[in-house]
């Protein structure tokens, strides 16, 4: 399936190793694959735009939340009417975006997330399995929302879901704010089964474990200023 | 006597300086200046602090000026977290402005042959 009018975007920083390949990958089924440098010190920029990404880079180091809210703007004004969000690590694959994509165009929802806890995660382990558990259930304390996996990188929206979902969490608290948003403007949510493929290259490019209470910090001081 | 004169003369300065700033910062440097005037009257009568301590319920003047300093000084830290919070969300505005207007796309790379981007 070619997915028309679908733009991918991907946060990347220091991801010359990898983004070639996964923008590669993406290429003969996305029409739009929007890498967003986020100030990388490496090649990761000249590598995607040879793989085929349109490219915007932040001048600075921001965080994959302000990369990933840079991306989705810039497909907005450029008129798509399909967003979706997808790691630049390769830990996705491109047939479980398709599959996402597919239900979010049945018209029962506004966003489909991709879960790994519907699907299968080619060796998660153990302690991320329990950290993403307490995310979820973290999740479900504030948000309301009945989700299986809080924390996937893999989502699809319709570009009026996008536009309501503000981003202002610059670092990774951003994958809660968006949920927190979906609660807050009512959207349609739907999951989907997606596998995450853990690699040695994602799990050390990946966050810490530990990162966990820098998120839960952010969200408390963001929750501070609105 | 001499810590009272060295006390004055920072306060006064902190004061003048306020005054000069007054018509950039009026609520501010007005603040600032009607602080260091009670300052500078306080340290000139330390036994009022005392009686004002009395009334709230603490021993020593010394005491009701450390708290109210520690209060001053959180709320002076949460005043500048949230401008330094404030910050960050210009510099991300400005920066995706900027990387969202200087958009590369693949065909210009391809057209362009094999012309190296400059790099930062």
């Amino acid at each position: 399936m070619h997915l028309g009018d679908l733009w991918v975007i991907m946060a990347a920083y220091n991801e010359a190793e990898v983004i070639g390949r996964v923008v590669a990958g993406l290429r003969p089924t996305a029409a739009k694959v929007v890498v967003v440098d986020d100030g990388s010190r490496d090649q990761t920029a000249r590598v995607a735009l040879r793989a085929g990404a349109i490219v915007l880079s932040h001048p600075v180091n921001l965080g994959q939340g302000a990369a990933l809210a840079t991306g989705i703007q810039f497909a907005l004004e450029r008129g798509g009417a399909f967003v979706a969000t997808f790691d630049a690590d390769g830990q996705h694959r491109v047939e479980d975006l398709s599959r996402l994509y597919a239900l979010l165009r049945e018209g029962n929802a506004d966003v489909v997330l991709g879960s790994r806890f519907l699907g299968t995660a080619a060796e998660m382990p153990a302690a991320r399995r329990l950290l993403l558990r307490a995310a979820v259930a973290f999740t479900r304390l504030t948000t309301g929302l009945r989700l299986t996996d809080s924390h996937n990188g893999l989502r699809v929206m319709t570009a009026a879901a996008a536009e309501r979902i503000r981003i202002t969490q610059n670092g990774m608290a951003h994958a809660s704010e968006i949920l927190e948003e979906i609660a807050r403007h009512r959207l349609r949510v739907l999951e989907a089964p997606v596998t995450v493929l853990y690699t040695d290259y994602s799990l050390a490019k990946g966050q810490r474990s530990l990162n966990a209470v820098n998120i839960l910090l952010d969200l408390l001081t963001g929750r501070l200023q609105r | 006597m001499s810590i009272q004169i060295l006390l004055t003369a920072c306060f006064g300065a902190v004061a003048l300086y306020a005054l000069a700033q007054h018509s950039r910062i009026r609520i501010i440097a007005r603040g600032l200046i009607l602080l260091s005037l009670t300052a500078i009257f306080f340290v000139w009568n330390p036994g009022l602090t005392s009686l004002i301590a009395g009334f709230l319920g603490i021993g020593r003047g010394t005491d009701l000026v450390m708290y109210f300093l520690f209060v001053l000084l959180v709320f002076q830290l949460l005043v500048l977290h949230l401008k330094l919070q404030n910050q960050l969300v210009l510099i991300t505005r400005l920066a995706r402005r900027f990387a969202i207007d200087s958009a590369r796309f693949p065909e210009e790379a391809a057209g362009a042959g094999s012309r190296d981007e400059p790099q930062a």
